[in-house]
């Protein structure tokens, strides 16, 4: 018996589908184990019984919320993949603006479909089994994922934060510089791809397990980092996490 | 009289979430209606964007598709450069021009080799393709698995990337690593070629159709960045003109925008219309292969649209591979000075679907006061529409009445403009 695969993505860019595609597509025998039994990019849109079904995008209309419930009951193991799955990614950014004035503002009528006034991850609707956070997901790492599920071998995220693997690179830390960069409160295991090509880290793999927020602030004033520039930057990806307050709170800036 | 109606709720291997609604009126052997309703939910990029910096506005915007990420990102940067008033080098531009280059063959190859091949064997997915077929699409999809390590080496990742910034690159990697990914880019040809020669023939289905074409222009390459577009190769408008000639309506049934030619008439962009207006320009493999085929080119026949993918694919193949294998990478970026009063600009990329249309307005502390994006798809909107109305209109000539059979050729002809439903469902700013 083949392991059955499903795949579904709710609002976002779809990136995180193609992704899992990509992976696939460096590993075809892969398909001699698995069978993909739903996914609208390859042609089978109906919502069936799987095995592990992956999930991309957040929860912003009331399908997506529908639609979520129903693939939960359908499926034995869900994984959140990528960033707007795990903390709703850049899909919360509207949410700093009221919705219907958005809708109003923007296109002048209001929108034929119904949008939930925030957006939710879609770990804060069901229980999802497994996160695969990043903006977008690491093929690498979806890779990793399901060899360890064929195996029958369970799977861990790795912990510690992108400085681990800047320092094993040997990149130079843009915090140093006074860049908004928020590699030491982010999870590692992107490969700190963005800092070897000059971005500073926007934390779309989400919190690190231990947080050394204190630690994290002292070393932000020792380089002079700009303050409200940073809160601006932990609004891209951890709006719905508590940093942004905490770290508020602490350094007093609003 | 009687009304008919035909539905598709989900239209699939697309990208983003459509459906497909038609109105029939058999008797008078009529489409009374048709909607491309685009039901996914909005995100208000251009809204959330405003307050933002400069340097994050590429990358941020990159993340309105998961397909053409690299376009948004370079479209963005170009807009955003307009309004600062910097010019970027040559060498700058050139490797924007192999990126995007590279973004368009990694979209199409997609498309073709999961998404539409099935259309051209009666099978449902590419799984079930036959022996011989499959052999040739893994080479495709090795290809493809290609193409996306070089977009990863050049750019950090291939789906959004890390380095694009107004004024250029914040890092780039070695000259001699570029030069090492084109000579393996180069090795693909050979594949590509012995492909598009066992697919061509099936993919040559007739339709005749009065249409319009645009595409960007610059009147001495197969251009993907330039600052005029070209329409129905009779004439050539300026960037700043572009509002001027295409209007965009907020139709009530989606959340997705249309864009009408001079308020009124649907048109097409994308890898057909590129063809139509630049084929001249190609390299000479391309040419060879497009006079070798029996298709009446300029075209707007949505049949031939992922022909022209392919013979595109070759082209832009060849012409990554010449840039990259030169490319000189010393100067990443050029300094970016912030204006001294609110400016606007303009910027305007081939994306793999079409024109892509970014404008913002920057204030002198570099942030973004309003911006303003449109997409291929929302321009191809009212042309699917038109396509699939004539189109069942001919069955409905032909006596050909079965829901399932009009179902099934409605959803393939939205399949060959390969839309992109995330892209066209964005914010609009209406007033300012």
């Amino acid at each position: 018996m083949k392991i059955k695969i499903a795949q579904y993505s709710l609002t976002g860019c779809e990136g995180c589908a193609v992704s899992l595609i990509n992976a696939l597509a460096q590993n075809l025998e892969l398909l001699n184990i698995i069978e993909i039994v739903t996914s609208r990019i390859i042609g089978h849109p109906e919502i069936k019984e799987a095995d592990i079904t992956f999930v991309d995008g957040a929860v912003v209309t009331e399908h997506d919320l529908k639609l979520l419930n129903e693939i939960r009951k359908k499926s034995k193991v869900i994984v959140a993949l990528g960033t707007c799955a795990t903390l709703s990614g850049l899909c919360s950014l509207k949410d700093l603006y009221d919705q219907h004035e958005l809708e109003k503002h923007v296109y002048g009528i209001r929108l034929p479909i119904t949008h939930l006034d925030n957006a939710k991850p879609i770990t804060e609707v069901i229980k999802v089994d497994y996160q695969l956070p990043g903006c977008p997901s690491f093929v690498s790492e979806i890779d990793q994922f399901m060899k360890n599920i064929i195996l029958n071998k369970s799977f861990k995220l790795p912990e510690g934060p992108v400085c681990f693997e800047c320092k094993a690179k040997g990149l130079p830390c843009l915090l140093d510089i006074g860049k908004t960069c928020l590699g030491p409160i982010t999870r590692r295991g992107c490969g700190a791809q963005c800092i070897e090509y000059g971005m500073p880290c926007w934390g779309c793999r989400g919190p690190v397990d231990e947080l050394r927020i204190d630690q994290f602030l002292e070393s932000v004033k020792k380089h002079n980092v700009d303050l409200k520039e940073l809160l601006k930057t932990m609004e891209i990806y951890l709006l719905k996490t508590n940093i942004i307050s905490t770290v508020g709170d602490k350094l007093e800036v609003k | 009289m009687k009304l008919s109606n035909v539905v598709i709720d989900v239209l699939s291997r697309v990208e983003g979430h459509g459906s497909l609604y038609l109105e029939l009126d058999p008797e008078n052997r009529s489409v009374k209606r048709i909607e491309l309703k685009i039901s996914e939910g909005a995100r208000f990029f251009e809204y959330a964007i405003r307050g933002r910096s400069i340097y994050e506005a590429p990358l941020i915007m990159s993340r309105i598709c998961g397909i053409c990420g690299v376009s948004h990102a370079v479209c963005s940067a170009k807009a955003l450069e307009n309004a600062l008033g910097i010019n970027v080098p040559r060498e700058i531009e050139l490797i924007r021009e192999a990126m995007l280059e590279l973004n368009i063959i990694d979209s199409h190859l997609l498309h073709i080799s999961i998404l539409s091949i099935p259309d051209y064997y009666g099978v449902r997915t590419f799984l079930e393709l036959p022996l011989n077929v499959k052999g040739k699409v893994i080479n495709i999809i090795k290809l493809r698995n290609y193409v996306g390590k070089a977009l990863d080496m050049l750019s950090g990742e291939r789906i959004h990337p890390r380095n694009i910034i107004p004024g250029g690159f914040t890092k780039l990697p070695s000259k001699e690593r570029i030069a090492a990914v084109a000579r393996e880019l180069n090795s693909f040809v050979k594949d590509l070629e012995s492909f598009i020669e066992l697919i061509i023939d099936r993919m040559l289905i007739e339709f005749k159709r009065p249409s319009h074409y645009a595409s960007l222009y610059s009147g001495n390459d197969y251009s993907v960045i330039s600052n005029k577009i070209s329409i129905d190769s009779s004439y050539v408008i300026d960037k700043n003109e572009y509002d001027k000639y295409f209007v965009e309506k907020s139709p009530p049934y989606s959340t997705s925008k249309k864009v009408l030619l001079q308020g009124s008439k649907n048109f097409m962009v994308g890898a057909l219309s590129r063809i139509n207006t630049n084929r001249h320009f190609m390299v000479d493999e391309a040419k060879y292969l497009l006079r070798k085929i029996n298709a009446t080119i300029p075209s707007t026949n949505p049949y031939l649209i992922p022909l022209a993918q392919l013979i595109e694919t070759l082209h832009m193949l060849c012409r990554a591979t010449d840039i990259l294998s030169e490319v000189q990478t010393k100067t990443p970026r050029v300094q970016v000075k912030l204006p001294e009063r609110e400016s606007c600009g303009i910027g305007l990329v081939e994306a793999p679907r079409g024109v892509l249309y970014h404008s913002y307005v920057v204030n002198k502390e570099g942030r973004i006061t309003f911006s303003n994006v449109i997409t291929p798809t929302a321009q191809n909107t009212a042309d699917i529409e038109n396509s699939v109305k004539i189109y069942v209109e001919e069955m409905l000539n032909k006596s050909i009445t079965d829901k399932e059979i009009i179902k099934r050729e409605s959803e393939k002809i939205v399949r060959c403009y390969d839309p992109c439903i995330s892209c066209s469902v964005h914010a609009i700013v209406l007033k300012r």
